[in-house]
């Protein structure tokens, strides 16, 4: 049976991931994305794809969740309260503490200030999460019978996972989000040998190949150090989770490092809570982190400290990670109002900005800015633009495919243009067949069917026993000698024949092969079987098998049995009769006979 | 009646212990006698078991016996022996036979047993009768452990071949095969060919076994043979590079070893690339092969894949530079790392347009076809190896690029972008890793300014070691521009006021890098001095820090450079002057004869040698003096090696040893030829007693602190303190009432300890040892020995030192901080703990375990603290160390702040016993009490 994949979000495109995986029988939702550019009904995945106006329940096995950006679980209290799903779903368990913050977030901003109708309550996301069924690490988790699932390490945020999913014998890997290099709070992705038939990758950074990220923090850092040491103020606008505490992490070691005194503000809220779930979580983290904590969990921030609107005004410098992190609105926006006109200060944009908003506009040098009617405000801050994504590069998703081995490769979640040239690569370089299907387009992926059977221990031991008579050696046939039993419930074993003779009472049949050559000769019986003997040595010469004489006219060579009769007018009858097992030993017997 | 309710009350009260005595018993402790492991040490062990015992007792006989084994003799391990093979016989338990095997092996080994082929026999009859495979492998094991400790000869080697080989193909056991590989490997010697290729064809095939255990032992086995001396064949390297994508990874890290060994025997064979016609040298193929693995999946493979490059020292140039190859590319275009990007404008001469957004936008576009994403041979395996997820491997990764760039100039300058981007990792030992790497490394490279403005930024680092090791690497680096050498003297400036401790160590490097940029150094004069053409500036003040760096950075530039002095103000002069004698070590003499100066340098030691034995030889004569003037003449000495000792650093340790033993002879001198001692019945002056303190203290210091002596003169400070005893038991005996027996037992212990350091021969040599010896006292009271020893010890007076070896080590430590002299007291609570930050150098330091820290308070209480281990830093030199710490200390309330001695001492056994290694610095404290009601 062919694996199926099918993005209803994120083929050759970036944001709500969403794909529908049928793999031996077995139909699975990998993550559960929103759009964070549309409004309107695109920004949900189409979920009548799979059924129109009906719940999913029937048709799909399982839910995986791979990490808690919005763009991987948005969508996943409107598809399991609205659509109506009441099956399992599988995250870990810092994305199932986290994800709850984020989508309630989300929901106020959606409706309380854009006023969106039809959307999920805060009901709805509770319910939701009472179906999740939280994961650890490389624990096997059986889905059902045939259905296991197993998570890997993927950097990225705290609780990213890669996700292998097995049916039988075919197995595949989804990466969702995952990050190469290890940074300031998180590992590098880890995965084993574990050869699956398709890897479903993330190609975000398709065809860029990064500086090393010890560049951009020290960039970075000396950029906020010059402007405090002038007596600026720095104003970072940040999303509140993921990147957010790993630059709180930078500039807190910083800090430390360097014995600076200078005040860092964070805009608290929700900010505290997930905090709180980085300091347990601690065995997510990257190796410093986790050796360090007994002595001190990094996310205590010492310098740290949360931020009040009244301290804007405040005089002398300072660093502000403010939210939200495109400057359109909120706090991160006002402080920009009141900052931007002295020339002292600075501004570093950590991430990518939307069109229209303050952020976009800034970035590309845009020096005077109307916040009011008639109003104009003359940017005289330096603006600076340092990108700390966390996503693995091309050499990155490279060195992925060479450490898992997979048989074939998947694009998802990156631009098709850049997806094209990874994989013509990726066919290059790997020799693996490579797809990248748009949304709704249904990727087959054909799978060589194979039949497990079971084989006895006995059966392997023996076979063990006689092939190490010799030094190992790779190019040796290896023989295996047994009876392949079909039960009634399709399964099947390899036994030993004889047990399988004892388990079935059926009687031993051998098959032999019997065959007589005529020899006209007057010589006694006594004298042709002396010749038969001397003729059958050579044949016998480089091998341990000896002659038995078993009676007056009869000779046994292992299971060959030659018997003599004389018959009439001085002919004799040699019949040969050889076991099927040895066929070769038997024929060439015979054709001695023959020649005599 | 108040006396009857105190009694009541005292009754009820005992009566209550009583019942609460009474509830107790049943949690009455049960103390199991336990065998201490001294107390059944016997003389000559036996295993104490027969074909009789249960299995639990000949465990745990086995188990005690095998810790004795080596006090046994060849009889009762014969004997031993066959009660093993009796018991084997008769149990059944695999796991006790297992043992017992193994006891088996360890009494063969003891070398202690006669008839060994015997044995040999007997261990490969059973190896082919066995059918267990735990019993096989336990008797495999056993023929391991005998040929890995005896010799074995031909005929055994033979028989053991066959029996291992005959196991291998008859066994289907994983474990049974390891144990076959293992015995097999040790079987080989470099003379016998015939059973080398036997050995190693059979070995080699089992590469290939369908084992993961059985393939790593295979290769290990290999690494063994090669190990006893016997060359491996490159034959087998098509395996290896087949092997190294093992899905195992034990395999992986053995085929790694291999490789590198294989590397190293036959570097110029040449390797057939597969797929076109070419050839590749062994040693480079093996090095990209290596460089592959850096991106292995385990850690431990790839940490081994770093190290193991460092050691490849034959590879090609080219090579070895692909390892730093970095291609980058953003959307398909060519973009350049920050490190180019600034490399660019110091080639260009032009600076940037200000605006840094879009600076690093990338230009070109990549053609599709030349970009390869998977890095093939050596490309990239620093830049991966530095930016590992573990720390383990990133060290491992500057370590090897270290190793490798010191040898090779372009390397080293590859490398240096890399090693300045370590300075940022958040792991402390690899940032200073980095540095010693950039310092091991500097003399290929010049620093050009936007490197500088990298590395000096680390100058702002909280941790003085990181500083410190910076001061270092500048000391040691080629800096390209003035401007260069302008923004390391600001940023040095800097640091200075930052952190003032770093004075010293600025000065210093202040001092080296005036000397070694003298060029650089000229133009900046002007500006650093401010110097004025037409106009006479103010004469600054010679205290201020940053001033006296600039001075010795001119200074010492000046002595290079013939036309710098001209330059500098007559204030300036005068300052040189001044400087001179304040910081001899920093400052050179003269600025403007170097040459003479070198050579002053080198011929003082021999000068001073000259000195100190010219005094050795006065002090030698004046023996025959009267015994007024031969002390006058040992003191005078005392003084003049004082001098010498303070001025000339070179030879303070010699000068300070010879000093303490003159300053010894003539305490003794005093001591013995004193009025006291002649005359019994008077008791000791204060003068007297003092001078016995001192004797005793300076033996203490001769003996404790001074390493690199010599036999001879470590046997003189030996008498010395034996003398020294000696002198106190006489005197305690003769003026004073207390029993004498500790002093008289100290001076015999350490008598007897002397006697068995010298040979009989040399007994002669030492006439004291060898005139008490010839006593022959058979009596141990205190009495008889002190009048024995009081007309021996007037007699033979400490011989006089003959010759005084240079590179005798004194054990010191400095403290720079705290600094003392500071008015403002340290204020703690009462009872709680107060920490001091420390940090001192110690140097000479053979066994850091006796370092204390010794805090002395005003009332002559000691408070001695062990520095924590990991506060040690060893710098330059084994014995030499850094302290970096906090001492605690802790007192009740004082009503005013008072002054607490901290040193530095050597502990000696206990808290009376103590020499110190440091002067003491003072630091005013003042515990406060507790206030209440907070």
């Amino acid at each position: 049976m062919d694996i199926k994949v099918t993005p209803l979000g994120a083929g050759q495109d970036v944001g709500r991931s969403c794909l529908l995986l049928s793999i031996g029988g077995k139909n699975i939702m990998l993550d559960c994305g929103m759009h964070m550019g549309f409004s309107d009904d695109r920004k949900f995945p189409d979920f009548s794809y799979i059924v129109p106006d009906e719940p999913l329940t029937e048709y799909l096995d399982c839910v995986i969740i791979s990490h808690f950006h919005l763009d991987h679980c948005g969508a996943l209290p409107y598809m399991t309260e609205m659509v109506g799903y009441n099956g399992p779903i599988y995250m870990t368990v810092p994305t199932k503490a986290i994800a709850p913050i984020l989508l309630e977030d989300m929901r106020k901003v959606a409706v309380d200030k854009k006023g969106e109708q039809n959307f999920f309550t805060s009901d709805m996301i509770k319910t939701c999460m009472k179906k999740v069924i939280a994961v650890n690490l490389h624990q096997v988790v059986q889905v059902d019978a045939d259905l296991e699932i197993k998570a890997y390490y993927a950097g990225h945020v705290l609780g990213a996972a890669m996700f292998q999913v097995k049916v039988g014998n075919q197995s595949i890997v989804y990466t969702g989000d995952y990050n190469m290099t290890p940074d300031r709070h998180l590992g590098a992705a880890w995965i084993d040998k574990c050869r699956p038939d398709v890897l479903i990758t993330e190609s975000t950074y398709a065809t860029t190949v990064r500086d090393s990220k010890r560049c951009r923090e020290r960039d970075f850092l000396k950029k906020v150090h010059d402007c405090i040491e002038k007596g600026g103020k720095v104003l970072i606008p940040v999303f509140a989770l993921g990147r957010a505490q790993e630059l709180c992490i930078l500039l807190e070691t910083y800090w430390e490092r360097m014995n600076l005194r200078c005040p860092i503000y964070f805009s608290a809220g929700m900010t505290e809570k997930a905090n709180h779930y980085y300091k347990m979580f601690i065995s997510w983290t990257n190796e410093k982190i986790r050796k360090t904590f007994v002595d001190r969990n990094m996310f205590d921030f010492r310098h740290i400290k949360s931020f009040d609107r009244s301290y804007i005004d405040n005089p002398g410098p300072m660093v502000v990670f403010a939210t939200p992190g495109m400057l359109h609105a909120g706090l991160s926006l006002q402080i920009f109002k009141k900052w931007c006109t002295d020339e002292k200060n600075m501004i570093i944009m950590p991430g990518y900005c939307v069109a229209g908003t303050v952020g976009h506009k800034i970035l590309n040098n845009t020096k005077r800015l109307e916040f009011e009617k008639g109003v104009i405000t003359e940017v005289k801050m330096s603006v600076q633009y340092m990108s700390f994504s966390a996503h693995a590069d091309a050499k990155g998703i490279m060195q992925l495919i060479t450490w898992c081995e997979p048989r074939s490769v998947m694009l998802v979640h990156g631009e098709a243009e850049k997806m094209k040239f990874l994989k013509t690569k990726i066919k290059e370089e790997h020799g693996l067949e490579c797809y990248m299907p748009a949304n709704g387009e249904t990727a087959v992926i054909p799978i060589k069917p194979s039949i497990p059977a079971k084989v006895a221990v006995p059966v392997l031991k023996q076979e063990a026993q006689v092939y190490s008579k010799q030094p190992p050696d790779n190019k040796r046939t290896r023989l295996l000698h047994g009876v392949l039993v079909m039960k009634t419930d399709g399964s099947l074993t390899i036994l030993d024949p004889e047990a399988v003779n004892t388990e079935y009472n059926l009687g031993l049949h051998t098959v032999r092969f019997t065959s007589t050559v005529s020899v006209q000769s007057r010589l006694s019986l006594q004298f042709i079987i002396e010749r038969i003997i001397e003729a059958v040595k050579p044949v016998l010469e480089n091998t341990d098998y000896t002659v038995q004489k078993t009676g007056d006219n009869e000779i046994t060579i292992q299971t060959v049995i030659l018997q003599v009769e004389e018959g009439e007018d001085n002919v004799m009858d040699i019949r040969v009769s050889w076991a099927y097992s040895q066929d070769s030993l038997g024929s060439t017997i015979f054709k001695a006979m023959q020649n005599l | 009646m108040a006396a009857k309710y105190k009694k009541r009350a005292l009754a009820e009260y005992g009566s209550q212990v009583l019942t609460e005595e009474r509830a107790e018993p049943v949690k009455r402790l049960k103390l199991s006698s336990r065998h201490s492991v001294n107390s059944d040490i016997e003389i000559d062990p036996i295993l104490n078991i027969d074909a009789n015992s249960t299995e639990r007792r000949i465990m745990s006989e086995l188990m005690k016996f095998n810790r004795h084994l080596k006090l046994s003799s060849s009889d009762n391990l014969e004997s031993s022996m066959r009660k093993i093979e009796e018991c084997l016989k008769r149990i059944k338990d695999n796991s006790v036979k297992y043992k017992l095997i193994m006891g088996y092996a360890k009494i063969l080994t003891t070398g202690k047993i006669g008839d060994i082929s015997e044995k040999i026999k007997k261990i490969c009859e059973h190896i082919s009768d066995e059918s267990s495979n735990k019993l096989l492998s336990a008797w495999l094991q056993a023929a391991e452990l005998y040929v890995q400790t005896a010799q074995v000869d031909r005929n055994q080697t033979q028989q053991l071949l066959e029996v291992g080989r005959s196991t291998l193909l008859n066994s289907a056991n994983p474990q049974v095969h390891v144990h076959g590989l293992a015995l097999l490997a040790l079987l080989v010697k470099p003379d016998s060919v015939e059973v080398n290729s036997k050995v190693f064809s059979l070995i080699s095939s089992y590469s290939m076994s369908q084992d993961a255990r059985v393939r790593c032992a295979a290769f290990s086995s290999l690494r063994k043979i090669h190990e006893r001396g016997v060359k491996l064949d490159v034959s087998i390297y098509p395996v290896l590079c087949s092997a190294i994508r093992d899905d195992y990874e034990g395999v992986r890290i053995e085929v790694l070893k291999i490789m590198c060994l294989l590397s190293e025997i036959h570097p110029e064979y040449q390797v057939k690339l597969d797929g076109d016609a070419g050839y590749n040298r062994l040693v480079d193929d093996v090095f990209s092969r290596i460089c592959q693995v850096i991106n292995d999946v385990r850690e431990p493979v790839r940490c081994l894949a770093a190290q193991l490059i460092g050691r490849m020292n034959k590879v090609s140039q080219t090579f070895l530079e692909q390892t730093l190859d970095k291609k980058l590319m953003s959307n398909m275009r060519v973009k350049k790392s920050s490190h180019e990007r600034q490399a660019g404008l110091v080639a260009s001469g032009e600076w940037s347009s200000g605006k840094k957004w879009a600076d690093d936008a990338p230009k070109e576009e990549i053609n599709t076809e030349s970009v390869s994403l998977v890095s093939f041979g050596s490309c990239g395996a620093f830049v991966h190896g530095l930016e590992d997820e573990c720390y383990s491997v990133r060290v491992a990764a500057v370590d090897s690029l270290t190793t490798l760039a010191i040898e090779n100039h372009d390397l080293a300058v590859l490398a240096l972008d890399f090693l300045v981007d370590m300075f940022n990792d958040e792991i402390e030992q690899v940032r200073l890793k980095a540095i010693g790497a950039l310092t091991a490394i500097s003399k290929h490279i010049k620093l050009q300014v936007h490197q500088l403005d990298i590395i000096l930024a680390a100058l702002d680092d909280f941790s003085t070691l990181l500083r410190e090791k910076l001061h270092g690497m500048l000391q040691a680096c080629n800096l390209a521009t003035k401007d260069g050498l302008k923004s390391v003297i600001n940023k040095l400036m800097y640091n200075l006021k930052k952190y003032p401790q770093d004075k010293r160590s600025i000065l210093l490097t202040f001092k080296h890098l005036g000397a070694n940029h003298p060029d650089l150094t000229l133009p900046l004069v002007t500006t650093l001095l401010h110097i004025h053409p037409f106009f006479d500036t103010p004469e600054p003040d010679i205290e201020d820090p940053g001033y006296l760096c600039n001075l010795v950075l001119v200074l010492n530039a000046a002595q290079h450079c013939p036309t710098l002095t001209p330059l500098l103000d007559d204030h300036t002069k005068r300052h040189h002057d001044y400087l001179k004698d304040t910081f001899p070590s920093l400052i050179p003499s003269s600025t403007s004869t170097p040459t003479t100066n070198n050579n002053k340098d080198d011929s003082l030691p021999q000068e001073a040698a000259q000195f100190i034995a010219s005094i050795l030889q006065r002090v030698k004569l004046s023996r025959k003096m009267s015994s007024a003037s031969h002390i006058n003449i040992l003191t005078a000495s005392c003084n003049e090696l004082e001098t010498i000792s303070n001025v000339q650093e070179s030879i303070c340790d010699p000068a300070n040893f010879t000093r303490l033993y003159l300053e010894g002879q003539a305490l003794y001198e005093k001591i013995v030829r004193g009025y006291g001692w002649s005359h019994k019945t008077s008791q000791p002056g204060p003068a007297d007693r003092s001078n016995l303190l001192k004797l005793q203290m300076v033996a203490k210091k001769l003996n404790s602190m001074f390493s690199n002596l010599g036999h001879q003169n470590q046997m003189l400070i030996r008498i010395l303190k034996v003398k020294t005893l000696a002198v106190n038991l006489v005197s305690v005996v003769c003026h004073s009432n207390k029993s004498a027996k500790g002093e008289c037992d100290e001076f015999l212990r350490e008598f007897e300890n002397i006697l068995m350091d010298i040979p009989d021969s040399d007994l002669k040599q030492f006439s004291f040892i060898d005139a008490f010896n010839a006593l022959a006292l058979t009596d141990s009271k205190p009495g008889q020995v002190a009048n024995k020893l009081k007309p021996l010890l007037l007699q033979y007076p400490p011989e006089n030192l003959s010759a005084v070896p240079l590179q005798i080590k004194q054990a010191k430590a400095i403290i720079h901080e705290p600094t003392g002299g500071c008015e403002t007291p340290l204020k703690c609570l009462a009872g709680l703990v107060l920490g001091i930050r420390m940090d001192a150098e110690l140097y000479n330091i053979p066994d850091p375990s006796m370092l204390r820290i010794c805090i002395r308070t005003a009332d002559q209480v000691k408070q001695l603290s062990v520095p924590k281990r990991g506060d040690l830093v060893s710098v330059g030199g084994e014995e030499n160390f850094r302290l970096l710490t906090t001492a605690l200390f802790s007192h009740q309330v004082w009503s005013e702040s008072l002054d607490i001695e901290i040193s530095i001492v050597l502990y000696l056994g206990s808290k009376d016993n103590l020499v110190p290694l440091s002067q003491t610095v003072k630091v005013s404290v003042l515990p406060k009490p507790v206030r209440r009601g907070i």
